[in-house]
């Protein structure tokens, strides 16, 4: 069983411009909820997150929640537009293994590279 | 047939034995372990400790709304404390979650035992337990006199749940 950390392995934002994209490295066995995803801007707070995209996933039937999407083994990119320049994004997701064990909702808040 | 097949075999044998261990996340102690005096405090706020259920079977149950596994075996889990509870065996359902979650999920599935719910309080526990990633559900066996018999990782199947609890229940007629 792995770590939330090491299942779902998220990489540095990167920043160009007002373009934003948030990366996963999702380790085999593991699936994000794409509906559990959230991003807001932490550092500055004043800074605004728009057009979020993010490819389709899986959609899968659950008995519980009904109709929802995940992401699989691999590379997830999101892509968003920002207001203003940002040092500081909040991200928060949840998966879980394909074992049947779900591990916590994750937030982070990680430094965004502004490349020049 | 020559020794570096034979090697070769027995490392396969091996490789896979483990392989099917770390897939089947069911842990008993080594030796005896006394469960720790954590504790949870019910929906009503009031707090409560391993130790207040001691003399039971009990069989502790970390869970929460946003884990499908989780609310798949809470029906058998329902079952069994209505089956066994007048034996000895007594369940509680410490969720990472919040109660405003909990209590309309609690009424629909019937839940039949004492529920729990902070997250933080909750995680510190199951990290206490023995659930060093805090994945769901995680259920833990802890025997009438505070030992940690059995920790689970991952839903619990029927037939297992009944064997666990038929070993290690008291038998009828026995006195604490």
């Amino acid at each position: 069983m792995l770590s939330a950390d090491a299942a779902f392995q998220l990489m540095p934002p990167e920043a160009q411009g007002k373009n934003l994209s948030v990366q996963w490295e999702i380790a085999p066995g593991y699936y994000l909820y794409r509906g559990r995803m959230k991003f807001e801007a932490a550092e500055p707070a004043s800074a605004t997150l728009g057009n979020v995209t993010l490819p389709d996933g899986e959609k899968i039937h659950d008995e519980h929640f009904g109709e929802v999407e995940v992401y699989r083994t691999g590379t997830l990119t999101a892509q968003m537009r920002i207001s203003q320049p940002l040092q500081k994004l909040k991200v928060t997701y949840q998966g879980c293994a394909e074992i049947g064990v779900c591990l916590p909702p994750q937030t982070r808040i990680v430094e965004v590279f502004n490349q020049p | 047939m020559n020794k570096s097949i034979w090697l070769g075999v027995i490392g396969f044998v091996a490789a896979a034995t483990g392989f099917w261990l770390s897939t089947h996340l069911t842990r008993e102690p080594a030796a005896p372990v006394i469960a720790p005096a954590l504790t949870l405090n019910d929906l009503n706020g009031k707090p409560h400790t391993l130790t207040d259920w001691r003399g039971k079977l009990l069989l502790v149950n970390f869970w929460a709304t946003w884990c499908a596994p989780c609310i798949d075996e809470i029906p058998l889990l329902v079952q069994a404390q209505k089956e066994y509870g007048p034996r000895g065996l007594q369940i509680i359902g410490p969720a990472m979650d919040e109660i405003t979650s909990i209590t309309p999920m609690a009424a629909r599935l019937g839940i039949n035992y004492p529920l729990m719910a902070d997250f933080a309080q909750v995680d510190t526990a199951m990290r206490l337990l023995g659930n060093e990633h805090g994945g769901l559900p995680y259920s833990v066996l802890i025997s009438h006199d505070g030992l940690i018999v059995k920790t689970i990782l991952g839903g619990v199947k029927k037939d297992e749940l009944q064997r666990l609890i038929e070993t290690h229940l008291k038998p009828t007629g026995t006195t604490s």
